[in-house]
């Protein structure tokens, strides 16, 4: 390790030139916008009408006294550790159950991995297609038997859970997939081992499974962590964040703020709000990660 | 383990979640090829008489043909741009270890869980002062820049696989670090690139949010279009549902046709981090 | 070869109209190429729009019009985004009440004013009614040509109705009876539509026909007052005779729930009663009639032509093509599916016999309400109907919401200093 560096010192100037071109785009056209969005957040700034005023604090105060952002980020939160968990442990039961099958897990894995390459808008819309009430899928099967279902996008509750159901329907093939492939790799040995030792299902994979998946548990975790807390499409599509604002998350209050009212001041506000909220979240489970896997940084 | 449970259980749990999968789409696809009538019946229809009008209208009568132009422009924009910026700076990371470059990589990783909306909104004023809102520009060069940190690090995981001793050989033999790029390591580096621009696509063909205010009547891409049909309105739902088949369709047998390259790519930066 | 044939009998069109005669004439010389104007509208997808795109696209030779339809909300956030950033992407659009109020504030819109008196001769453009042109009108100027007139009916099964014995209801205790008789599972007492945009245009009605409105001459709001409060509770007991999935029902469900025989009563939009008849679509072809809803007050629209500011096309063509696609014959054609704004359309004796819904229409849009005049409304709005939502739902107490509303209602309009 030290000797290769030493090494590559020499060449380590004309190495980051290579680095420099994408490091102009990513300064210019990432870093340089959400400080421009942080500076906004100070100003009173409304689009059509008056100039940006200086207001200080002023939309943060606001902001954070507004029942409406703590609305938001209730969902938001309670949207992101339920899909995630759903996810997750079917994921892995999928992922299990691929792993001891002794043939056609190439076609099933195939068969599942569909959803997530579908466009999130058209997932939704699919997804729109079966819980649309009275005409939808779900209503017209069930409704055959003179049952009347829930009323899945209207009802505040069950609006909630079938966006849920969205996210799990189209993320938990990736969960699958990652934790899938971690097994493929997991050194065989060990599981005869445990078996040898008297572990039995539920047992061997608490101890023996489970840790040797961990560097793909914190991925998997990390990455749908990040990404669910944007997820805008599927809720802009299946519910719109109605009915009122039962299934409107931190994103989805943002957009509302920024596009309809062209209150730009305080949706950046809001923003950088969950930024500061994502990024917290997000590092801890780096720092997880990195802690267990320093060797893979 | 492997004999823990019955195969044939197994196999019937993994069919039962196959088709909670597979079902909305059969049923989308039902209704795309439904007279309206038929959509709306209850219990639903399983045999009827299937029409392709809806398909063939949407695409020729409903200017999809345009939108899906508009997409493909942006993302093969975003490709051709985003990758190679991504690769070089990719090789370049994954030959450094000094400090500086690691703090680059983590600031990287800082950078894409950054709120979508948080970004959006600065794009939108700047693509408005500088009159680019509904240009194929503004919004390529929003993908490329959402795109980068993934790219990096994705085109890294591929590149640190390729063995040092490489470069050092090729620098023995004369080369400086642009040749021992061009001429060693990035023939090497094929498959990576195949699998960075196959997300870098995917990612372009399938984003909303930035498109739904970036992009205009002149711009329009697939994403916005279906949205603004199949979102409210039941009236159209035989054409939005045969929009949304349209779309789905050509990345998906696209993705399956390459599904190798990508599980390859997703796995890897599970393991690489 | 056919290229030149179209000029040709476009060039004499263009002269028997005798629009810009010289203009054409010298354009001639250099071919079909350099007339052609291509033009961008925006607006609703409904069929009475559809229809008048389609006239929109063959009003003015040489000028190809590309029409982006879409629904209402989507519509907005598109026209606000564009027309904000002054981009010249939108040439001509569809606008109402609120937006054109909203949009005209901004300096967003070509005020009309001008060419409408240079062309009032030309297109009879004294002919459109004044209450439309006063929707179609913002701070004492024209920012647009109405197309149509839009107000809500109450839609009532004519058949279920006798069966039971009952009356078109007048007043809301009788509505609330009827909801009430004839609510079953499979068929819903009174549909509600309040997806989105559907709050505001449903609890227009109630807050005007029971309550204050929404603000008061001065802006500030009324809806929570104490008749205000009553007429959303009224609102709220009516869910219960609601069909599932009220709260995500946009226009075309409740529409579909009509024709498919599952609503026994509820407030349609005019430009939706045709569809009741529609042979490809409705199982209740003739068994839907419409009475003005009990008590009036509910909401008057009308749905105008206006052209973007920021348009880089030729302003006074692009106003003769608006002109020219709402011309009296135009809108006699279009009679069939939304009620025309020229007056001698509206009075024509022969149209009034062949629509049913016409007997009916002239005594609602006597009674009926306009939305605030004034350009927050648009914005405030958005806020105010999600309280009236967790208001009907029941998420909140209708006094607490309705108060909370009329808080953030006005701490939002002294931010944009409309109290002065």
């Amino acid at each position: 390790m030290a000797s290769s560096s030493a090494r590559a010192y020499p060449r380590e100037k004309s190495l980051w030139l290579f680095v420099v071109p994408s490091a102009l785009v990513v300064l210019g056209i990432q870093l340089y916008p959400v400080l421009y969005a942080v500076y906004l957040s100070f100003f009173d700034y409304h689009i059509g009408q008056s100039q940006p005023r200086f207001v200080g604090p002023d939309n943060y105060l606001a902001l954070l006294g507004q029942d409406r952002v703590w609305a938001s980020l209730r969902t938001t939160v309670i949207l992101v550790a339920s899909s995630l968990a759903v996810e997750f442990a079917l994921g892995l039961l999928l992922a299990l159950g691929l792993y001891k099958l002794t043939r056609g897990a190439r076609l099933f894995s195939t068969l599942i991995f569909v959803p997530y390459l579908i466009t999130p808008v058209v997932a939704a819309l699919f997804l729109r297609w079966i819980f649309a009430a009275r005409w939808g899928l779900a209503d017209a099967v069930i409704a055959s038997f003179d049952i009347f279902p829930p009323d899945w996008l209207g009802s505040p509750v069950w609006a909630f859970v079938t966006i849920i159901v969205a996210d799990v329907w189209q993320f938990t093939p990736f969960v699958m997939l990652i934790l899938y492939a971690g097994l493929q790799g997991m050194d065989e040995a060990l599981l005869e081992a445990g078996k040898i030792d008297g572990a039995s299902g539920p047992r061997l994979v608490w101890h023996i499974i489970l840790p040797c998946l961990r560097p793909q548990i914190l991925f998997v975790l990390a990455i749908r962590l990040m990404d669910s807390f944007r997820t805008f499409d599927s809720i802009y599509v299946l519910t719109g964040g109605g009915p009122g604002t039962a299934t409107e998350t931190l994103t989805m209050y943002t957009y509302a703020l920024a596009f309809k009212q062209l209150d730009l001041g305080r949706a950046s506000t809001l923003g950088v709000l969950t930024m500061l909220i994502v990024t917290g979240l997000t590092l801890m489970i780096i720092s997880l990660m990195y802690r267990r896997e320093r060797g893979a940084f | 383990m492997r004999r823990l449970l019955g195969q044939p259980l197994v196999v019937f749990l993994l069919s039962l979640f196959a088709l909670f999968s597979l079902t909305p789409i059969i049923w989308a696809v039902l209704i795309s090829i439904k007279q309206p009538a038929d959509a709306f019946a209850i219990p639903p229809k399983l045999f009827f008489e299937p029409t392709f009008r809806f398909h063939y209208e949407i695409w020729a009568e409903r200017r999809f043909v345009e939108f899906f132009a508009n997409s493909t422009i942006i993302a093969l924009g975003t490709v051709f741009i985003s990758v190679p910026l991504g690769t070089l700076s990719a090789y370049g990371l994954s030959r450094l270890e000094s400090k500086m470059a690691r703090s680059y990589l983590m600031g990287l990783l800082v950078i894409r869980m950054f709120p979508h909306i948080l970004l959006l909104i600065p794009f939108f004023i700047v693509a408005r002062s500088l009159s680019m809102i509904d240009t194929y520009p503004a919004m390529i060069a929003a993908m490329v820049a959402i795109n980068q940190p993934f790219t990096v690090w994705l085109m890294r995981s591929f590149f640190l696989e390729i063995p040092r001793e490489l470069d050092e050989a090729a620098t023995i033999d004369g080369c400086n670090a642009w040749t021992t790029f061009t001429k060693v390591i990035l023939p090497l580096a094929k498959p990576g690139i195949v699998v960075t621009s196959l997300f870098s696509l995917l990612l372009a063909y399938n984003e909303f949010l930035f498109a739904l205010i970036l992009t205009g009547s002149n711009t329009k891409t697939l994403p916005v279009a279906i949205a603004e049909y199949g979102g409210e309105d039941l009236n159209y739902w035989s054409l939005s549902a045969a929009g949304a088949i349209g779309i789905m369709l050509p990345i998906l047998l696209f993705m399956l046709f390459f599904q190798r390259h990508l599980v390859r790519g997703l796995t890897i930066g599970a393991v690489k981090g | 070869m056919t290229q030149q044939r179209e000029t040709k009998s476009g060039l004499s069109r263009r002269t028997i109209l005798g629009a810009a005669g010289t203009l054409a004439a010298s354009a001639y010389g250099f071919g079909a190429r350099a007339q052609e104007m291509n033009v961008r509208f925006v607006g609703e997808r409904y069929p009475a729009l559809e229809f008048y795109v389609k006239k929109l696209q063959s009003a003015l030779p040489n000028v190809k019009v590309t029409a982006d339809l879409m629904p209402n909300a989507p519509l907005k956030e598109l026209q606000t985004i564009t027309l904000s950033s002054d981009a010249d992407s939108i040439d001509i659009m569809l606008g109402n009440d609120l937006t054109i109020a909203n949009f005209a504030q901004n300096g967003w819109l070509e005020p009309l004013d001008e060419y409408i008196a240079k062309h009032k001769d030309e297109y009879k453009l004294d002919d459109f009614a004044k209450t439309a042109m006063s929707s179609a009108s913002f701070g004492g100027k024209v920012y647009g040509l109405p197309v149509l007139t839009n107000t809500q009916l109450m839609a009532y099964r004519q058949d279920l109705f006798e069966a039971k014995g009952l009356k078109p209801p007048t007043s809301f205790e009788e509505y609330i009876a009827a909801a009430g008789a004839l609510n079953s599972p499979s068929v819903a007492g009174t549909v509600m539509t309040l997806k989105g945009d559907g709050v505001l245009n449903e609890g227009h009605w109630y807050l005007n026909a029971l309550g204050d409105g929404w603000f008061d001459a001065n802006k500030k709001p009324v809806f929570n007052s104490q008749k205000g409060i009553a007429a959303i509770e009224t609102m709220k007991s009516l869910t219960r005779f609601a069909p599932r999935g009220y709260t995500a029902n946009g226009n075309d469900e409740s529409t579909i729930l009509f024709q498919q025989g599952a609503a026994a009563m509820g407030m349609q939009w005019l430009t939706r009663t045709a569809a009741m008849d529609r042979q490809d679509q409705s199982k209740v072809i003739g068994k839907i009639n419409w009475a003005p809803p009990p008590r009036g007050g509910q909401v008057v629209v009308a749905d105008t032509f206006a052209i973007s500011k920021f348009s880089s096309r030729n302003k006074d063509t692009l106003f003769r093509l608006l002109a020219a696609t709402l011309s009296p014959a135009n809108q006699r054609e279009g009679a069939s599916l939304a009620c025309p704004t020229r007056v001698s359309v509206l009075e024509d004796p022969e149209l009034r016999q062949r629509f049913r819904y016409y007997n009916v229409l002239v005594p609602a849009l006597d009674k009926g309400a306009i939305f605030p005049k004034f350009a927050e409304f648009k914005e405030v709005s958005e806020t105010v109907t999600r309280r009236v939502l967790q208001a009907v739902t029941g998420e909140m107490p209708v006094k607490e919401a309705l108060d909370t509303g009329a808080k953030e209602a006005e701490e939002f309009l002294t931010r944009r200093g409309v109290y002065k």
